[in-house]
């Protein structure tokens, strides 16, 4: 057995050595079974090679029935838990501890109860609950707070709706619950106990520890509590000999409260088959509101000179011995008790018993003069005995028993005997210093071990707190983090539209390529096709599918071979270059411009080749051409016949005064002729309107017109008007418009494009025929002849001239 | 004032009356003969033929057709000839950009200098 505990010690850290041995036993044997081994060394030898099963057998040892709410817990809500509270500020704090709290049932009813009773309160103080077991996989259980439903049958309806939050089948205890527990791992034995707790709940733990360990721990929890602190043990549990240290509060449902004054508020020394003991005395070192030097004086006082006392409860049990009382008591046989009246010296028995119920009767204190007792050496000694009440003694009545010897008369013998004494108590006095001295720097030690772990329990609490900040910070992450998230869905949803704006932009980009009917293609720095418009596929054999191919893999209507060497130089040079190409279609003309294609920051990423069609514009421009050089000869050859008729008139003229207003006559028709035809935009004028021109300075009524409307060329529009000029200026000067009654009877006719045309003077003069043509007559004959392909015949009658003409009126040709 | 250097007429080619009929007294009154005014390419064809003219001033517009065959009849067969146009030497096919041109409108003076030279040459690359 030593084996087993040595190996759970060594691997677990736990001495189990404490425990009953039954229980021990028991549990290595259902391991054995489980693992189907018969004899106890073969376990040892299994325990030694496999560290799994140690710590299952470790479990095994912690195997703990819990569970929410047992029925005494109802009782610990009645009488212990408002005075828990009693007299708290807001200030102060509650401390519970939960010692063995395995998965937690047990405190998180404690701390229900106590959340019950809190929110009856005006003054809140805070709770602490400080559960603790040596099983770290218990207490990740306790610690999760998370329960099945099984577990909590014997919770009440309205607790559960109140302190539980159902998640996916099981139930967790709500955060104002949780709050309260602290978990850590500790062992009862082992580890330095909690101190200054209100309230030590220890309940089905001491049926596993064995007496040696239940005598440890016992004092344990009275050091832990404060002054006042309440108990609260399992319904199978009890404090054996430790009764003087508590006061029963509920015996049946075993709930405690330490006594004050009377039971030692000393840590035990934590050493398995040792319960520590230590004189009463020492306890004064406790710290208490007086100054040490009070608190020396009196204790010397009392040692030296106040009369050895005892105090003893109502049931007669010693609860305190002061010095000097071993005079009176003796140890009785048999096993060791405090009863006052068994410890009795001989002959002290009556006297204290007979007073003792007095003084419990009546209540008052009883003075019981001249008692005699044999001593050791069977001498008498006289001596009053005095029973009082303990004042200030709480709930549990306590007495004062004081002795006071009287004359002490000593005989001879007592003479001899006295020195010898003192020799004895000197040695005991130095023993009892020894010790004392001992004591002290284990207690001093104690101190040191206390101060330790006080730091190491703020330690762990700050450490909570730094997990629950930790936990805030987690939260506070979480809703950046859903900040974040929100944000992202906003630029997310901006750049949604920013798509739609793109993709509507590109639609209308679309749209404008469609619509320009330009040719242009967008290429990158290593003339890759980027983009063309539907244009572009009449003059380059591109395809939508041809976008990333060179634009130099494709053919083109251009007869243009420098067009990639001008895409090199735009690219390099980042200055845009226009050139009117030729196209390989007759008469077509192009205006290919290569741009630099920048992008937003300027730099030069590609060209942009536009090509236009300018064929129609080129062909204007060549009509224009074509028609400058025309007008050009036209005034050339305008300004011949000027000077020919000029050379003509010149020759017919005898002298310059003669020669003039012929001249200017025939300008004057010609300009006529000229200023009709630009009316009518060089096209066709009326044969009436050349004649109408001509004779209006002489009245239109002398002149009789009979023809349907013929409409002359520009050729012979211009001949007619010589013609006509010569006709009236002969008139005017020899004919029928030389005189007041002359008239003229102008007739045509119009077949086939075939015009004749009859000038008919009527009461002129009388005329002759001249001797020889002049040059108006010449004029008459060749113009009809040689410009209008016609012929002429000028027939001189007495009765006036008559001159017929036929002609083309539409000869066709230009000027 | 007949020029004895010139072994023939000088045809003139002129559709316009006017300007042929003063192009034929100008080369009259300088002292040559003339025959013409003729108006069409055939009409020259027939004159040349007949009259084996020594010289021709030729206009190059006749109506609707131009007078550039007679210009290549008369290189083939070596007659000298001035052509009178409207237009410029620039405004002329390129075969004939060279070929002698008196501008219109003619001046008296400026014809018969030019006709004076272009014979003088002509004879003297004869001879």
């Amino acid at each position: 057995m030593k084996e087993i505990y040595e190996l759970l010690r060594a691997q677990m850290g736990h001495d189990f050595s404490g425990y009953k041995t039954k229980t021990f036993l028991r549990r290595v044997q259902r391991r054995k079974q489980v693992n189907q081994i018969e004899n106890r060394e073969d376990y040892v030898a299994l325990l030694r090679q496999d560290p799994k099963e140690v710590a299952a057998l470790f479990r095994d040892m912690l195997i703990n029935v819990t569970n929410f709410f047992r029925d005494t817990e109802e009782s610990l809500a009645v009488n212990a838990v408002p005075k828990l509270f009693e007299g708290r500020g807001a200030d102060d704090i509650v401390r519970v501890w939960v010692p063995g709290c395995a998965t937690g049932e047990e405190v998180y009813s404690i701390a229900i109860l106590l959340r019950e009773h809190m929110d009856t309160l005006r003054n809140v103080p805070g709770v602490q609950l400080f559960a603790t077991d040596i099983d770290d996989s218990a207490l990740n259980v306790a610690r999760a707070a998370r329960y099945p439903l099984a577990l909590l049958d014997s919770v009440s309806e309205e607790r559960r709706k109140r302190f539980f939050v159902e998640d996916g089948g099981s139930y967790v205890i709500t955060k104002n619950v949780r709050e309260m527990c602290i978990f850590s791992p500790h062992s009862v034995l082992r580890d330095p106990p909690f101190s200054r707790i209100d309230l030590v709940s220890c309940r089905n733990l001491l049926i596993y520890f064995g007496i040696e360990a239940q005598k440890q721990v016992i004092p344990t929890f009275r050091y832990a509590l404060r002054p006042g602190g309440f108990l609260f043990l399992g319904t199978s549990e009890s404090l054996s000999q430790f009764d003087d240290m508590f006061v029963p509060l509920d015996k049946r449902n075993r709930i405690f409260r330490t006594r004050e004054g009377g039971a030692t508020p000393i840590l035990p020394i934590a050493l398995p088959g040792h319960q520590s003991h230590f004189p009463q005395a020492e306890s004064r070192r406790r710290p208490l509101p007086i100054t040490p030097l009070r608190l020396a004086v009196e204790t010397q006082v009392l040692d030296r000179h106040a009369p050895p006392h005892v105090v003893a409860t109502a049931e007669g049990d010693i609860v305190y011995f002061s010095a000097r009382t071993g005079k009176y008591f003796e140890a009785p046989a048999g096993v060791p008790n405090r009863q006052l009246l068994a410890m009795e010296r001989k002959g002290l028995r009556l006297d204290l018993r007979s007073a003792f119920r007095e003084s419990m009767q009546t209540g008052r204190s009883v003075t019981c003069d001249g008692v005699e007792f044999e001593d050791e050496e069977d001498r008498v000694q006289l001596l009053t005995l005095k029973f009082e009440t303990l004042l200030g003694s709480g709930d549990e009545r306590l007495f004062l028993i004081t002795f006071e010897d009287h004359g002490a008369t000593l005989s001879a013998e007592e003479a001899q005997t006295r020195p010898r004494r003192r020799e004895t108590s000197g040695e005991v006095e130095r023993e009892l210093r020894d010790t004392r001295e001992r004591l002290q720097s284990t207690i001093e030690e104690y101190e040191t071990a206390l101060e330790e772990l006080k730091s190491t329990n703020e330690e762990l609490i700050s450490v909570n707190e730094e997990m629950q900040s930790t936990n805030e910070e987690m939260e506070a992450s979480k809703e950046e983090m859903q900040a974040l998230n929100d944000e992202l869905h906003t630029v997310n949803t901006e750049l949604n539209l920013k798509l739609e704006a793109l993709d509507s932009a590109n639609a209308d980009l679309k749209n404008l390529f469609d619509v320009t009917d330009m040719a242009t293609i967008f290429l990158d720095s290593s003339l890759i096709i980027r983009r063309f418009t539907p244009a572009a596929t009449r003059l380059f054999k591109v395809l939508p599918s041809d976008c990333g191919r060179p634009l130099t893999d494709l053919a083109s209507d251009l007869m243009y071979p420098e067009l990639f060497d001008d895409l090199r130089q735009v690219l390099t040079s980042g200055e845009s270059t226009e050139r009117q190409i030729v196209g390989v279609k007759p008469d077509s003309h192009y205006l290919v411009r290569t741009v630099p294609y920048r992008d937003r920051r300027g730099s030069n990423t590609g060209v942009v080749v536009s090509i236009v069609d300018v064929s129609v514009l080129a062909a204007s421009e060549a009509h224009q051409r074509t028609l400058i050089a025309e007008l050009n000869h036209r005034v050339k050859n305008m300004l011949a016949v000027v000077l020919a008729i000029a050379f003509h008139t010149r020759r017919a003229a005898l002298t310059l005064d003669e020669f003039y207003p012929v001249f200017e006559g025939r300008m004057a028709a010609l300009t006529r002729s000229y200023e009709l035809l630009s009316v009518q935009h060089w096209k066709k004028v009326l044969l009436s309107e050349i004649v109408k021109r001509e004779l209006v300075p002489f009245g239109l009524e002398r002149v009789a017109m009979d023809g349907d409307d013929v409409a002359l060329c520009p050729r012979a529009a211009l001949s007619m008007g010589m013609i006509v000029h010569e006709l009236t200026t002969n008139a005017a000067k020899f004919g029928a418009l030389s005189n007041e009654h002359g008239r003229l009877a102008l007739r045509w006719t119009n077949v086939h494009e075939r015009v004749s045309f009859e000038w008919r003077e009527i009461g002129g003069p009388q005329i002759e025929i001249p001797a020889t043509e002049g040059f108006g007559m010449k004029l008459i004959h060749l113009e009809a002849d040689r410009n209008m392909r016609g012929e002429s015949k000028i027939e001189f009658r007495p009765d006036g001239l008559v001159v017929r003409l036929t002609f083309d009126c539409l000869i066709g040709d230009t000027l | 004032m007949t020029d004895s250097t010139l072994n023939g007429p000088i045809l003139i080619v002129e559709d316009e009356w006017l300007i042929g009929d003063m192009v034929q007294t100008m080369l009259q009154e300088a002292g040559y003969d003339t025959i013409g005014p003729s108006a069409s390419v055939a009409d020259a064809r027939s004159l040349i033929d007949e009259f084996s003219p020594a010289f021709v001033v030729l206009d190059i517009n006749l109506g609707a057709e131009q007078s550039f065959a007679i210009v290549d009849l008369l290189t083939a067969r070596g007659v000298g000839y001035v052509l009178v146009s409207g237009y410029g030497s620039a405004d002329l096919p390129s075969a004939y950009r060279h070929c002698p041109l008196v501008e219109k409108p003619l001046t008296s003076d400026g014809l018969i200098s030019t006709v004076r030279r272009l014979i003088g040459n002509h004879q003297r690359v004869d001879c």
